[in-house]
């Protein structure tokens, strides 16, 4: 099953079911989405552990409020929507220091011991910048560029019109790319 | 739009560059907290609510005898127009346990599609500044005021009653200086977090 796309089946079931069916229903929700909600969360407290409660959260919220999911987007938009509210919160809550212990596994250990520096203190950059955005800039880069949505869906998970996706892109990207070139303290 | 990105040289340019910048973002984390930890958090949070119902149920009932017991020292003071003090203690009991209840349900459909994210919880952060900062203005005010023309037959008489009335007034005055210098300072501190630097 594709991660974005779940079946209505599952969804209703996981709605209307109770007891062992229901608890199988949203275990499978859970683990189709997971890796994907867990990277936005990640990406946006900056830190694992807080990525980690966010993303609990947010599943959590989600089955408790899924009764009052109409069903007029894809659930996994919702529960995207539910836990970038929940990685915000958290995030802002705990005013983490700047964490970049996931930057450190980025290069390929094959790479030559020079690449791999260079690979390390260039995500470092990328990732020290992109603390520097605005929380919708980072949502919708999140978005784009670490999970691949298509600015349709970006649109629809962040509740704006498509070509408000198109410009907090260009603008997140510009501001990025200012920042990795010529970081500012 | 789409088709549009795929003939437009500038736009694919663009597109390039997020790539070369996701590199840097895209980390190859495996997420933790399997589908065990989630239902023991779930489990947690249930256990939690009920003990919270639990408490809320007992808390009213306490108020509700409370105010039972000396409703008959109410008679003449500010409190008097509520009536009996078992109907003020449950009327209060309902709203803060029926209000507790709505924002709980907002706070989930807030996150519902079809809004703007994180305009929303911007809104959501004004909205308790300025709701922060009215009780701390005007609750000390209040209670001040209540604290000075309050009936004898509420705080008694002498230095007992003097000392309660003080006791009023500091609460509130602790109350609004924590409204003032702990709550908006962090709740702004958080605005400014969306923001970016």
């Amino acid at each position: 099953m594709s991660a974005a796309v779940l079946d209505a089946g599952l969804v209703a079931r996981a709605r209307a079911a109770s007891g062992k069916d229901r608890e199988a229903a949203c275990r499978e929700i859970y683990e189709s989405l997971r890796p994907r909600v867990f990277r936005v969360c990640l990406q946006l407290c900056g830190e694992r552990t807080l990525a980690e409660d966010a993303m609990q959260n947010a599943f959590l919220a989600a089955f408790r409020g899924l009764r009052t999911f109409r069903g007029d987007a894809q659930l996994s938009t919702w529960i995207y929507r539910v836990a970038i509210r929940e990685a915000l919160a958290l995030r802002a809550r705990r005013a983490p220091a700047i964490n970049l212990e996931h930057a450190e596994s980025l290069p390929s250990p094959a790479a030559p011991l020079d690449a791999q520096a260079a690979a390390r203190q260039q995500a470092r950059a990328v990732q020290a910048a992109f603390r520097t955005l605005s929380a919708e800039h980072q949502a919708v880069l999140s978005l784009f560029a670490v999970e691949g949505l298509k600015h349709k869906q970006i649109a629809e998970v962040l509740g704006v019109p498509e070509g408000t996706v198109w410009y907090r892109l260009h603008e997140a990207r510009k501001t990025l790319r200012a920042q990795v070139d010529h970081p500012t303290p | 739009m789409e088709r549009h990105l795929a003939g437009c040289a500038r736009c694919t340019a663009e597109r390039a560059d997020i790539a070369s910048l996701a590199e840097g973002l895209a980390a190859p984390v495996a997420p933790g907290g399997g589908w065990d930890d989630l239902r023991s958090r779930i489990e947690r949070v249930q256990r939690r609510r009920q003990r919270e119902i639990g408490i809320g149920i007992a808390a009213a009932v306490a108020v509700g005898a409370a105010l039972l017991l000396v409703r008959g020292k109410l008679v003449g003071t500010v409190f008097d127009p509520f009536g009996s003090g078992l109907v003020a203690g449950m009327t209060f009991a309902i709203v803060v346990a029926g209000g507790a209840v709505w924002l709980a349900a907002r706070r989930t459909a807030r996150a519902l599609p079809g809004t703007d994210l994180i305009a929303g919880i911007r809104r959501q952060y004004d909205r308790r500044i300025r709701g922060t900062r009215f009780f701390a203005l005007w609750g000390p005010i209040y209670l001040a005021f209540l604290a000075v023309t309050a009936s004898p037959r509420l705080f008694g008489t002498g230095t007992a009653s003097v000392v309660a009335r003080a006791a009023l007034v500091a609460v509130a005055i602790v109350g609004a200086f924590n409204a003032w210098f702990r709550v908006i300072p962090k709740l702004r501190r958080e605005l400014r977090e969306l923001e970016g630097k």
